[in-house]
């Protein structure tokens, strides 16, 4: 599904380059299918093999909200320190705030430019290429910090 | 890190990682996010954008990332760029 999220956005952005509403959408999309693959990493780590319709696959899938996955990347531990994690924290990080101002930002030209959008989705191309490199370990370690965040002290 | 220490670094990485593209110039300056969170913005100027993929001027972030973390700077880096021979004006339709 992500793919086709982000192959959505591209003809979006494609076919209405002076369309600010597409370029919004395309952005936004962008981000939700980095979103979504980090969600379906997390579950697949915790449950593998489940089936994806069950309940407790939902459960563990839906577990990780937007600004908690933020806070973890850019907290002093695992993520941070871990070059490959950081690296998609990062990514992820900064396809979340052009998230934040695709859909919330006030109706105005150019909100977007075309050769942000055209980015923004490559970006998220680059998250999703980045997850399916990760070591086993890393998979493990992404997946342990984003639905167990470390207690605060 | 102050704006000036920061953008020497800037200047150093991107020059030296990106010959093919060109690099002109960058501007850096301290900003905030959408949240209100303290960030390093970056705007690089180059003559071309190198068709290889990933895009080199989209994951030069995780480089200036690295530079700034090793000299104690750990504020996230958000990068944009302005590549000359792609620059077109479109404004906006609506």
């Amino acid at each position: 599904m992500v793919l086709q999220m982000l192959d959505q956005a591209t003809e979006l952005i494609e076919r209405n380059p002076g369309s600010s509403a597409a370029k919004r959408r395309a952005v936004s999309g962008a981000y939700y299918a980095a979103f979504h693959a980090v969600m379906q990493l997390c579950a697949d780590e915790i449950l593998p093999g489940s089936d994806a319709a069950s309940a407790e696959f939902e459960r563990v899938y839906r577990q990780i909200d937007h600004g908690p996955l933020k806070q973890a990347f850019v907290s002093d531990g695992p993520l941070k320190r871990n070059t490959a994690l950081r690296q998609i924290g990062d990514d992820i990080i900064r396809l979340q705030d052009a998230r934040k101002l695709a859909d919330y930002a006030p109706p105005r030209p150019n909100v977007v430019t075309l050769a942000k959008a055209r980015e923004h989705v490559e970006r998220a191309r680059e998250i999703l290429s980045r997850l399916a490199s990760l070591t086993a370990q890393d998979r493990r370690t992404l997946a342990l910090n984003l639905l167990f965040p470390p207690r605060k002290k | 890190m102050t704006d000036q220490e920061i953008s020497l670094i800037v200047d150093r990485v991107l020059r030296d990682r990106l010959p093919a593209a060109g690099f002109r110039s960058a501007d850096v300056w301290s900003d905030t996010d959408f949240d209100g969170d303290p960030i390093i913005r970056v705007t690089a100027r180059y003559d071309h954008r190198p068709s290889m993929r990933p895009d080199p001027l989209i994951t030069a972030v995780h480089d200036l990332r690295s530079a700034l973390i090793e000299r104690g700077e750990s504020r996230l880096v958000f990068l944009d760029n302005e590549v000359a021979d792609e620059r077109r004006v479109e404004e906006d339709v609506e």
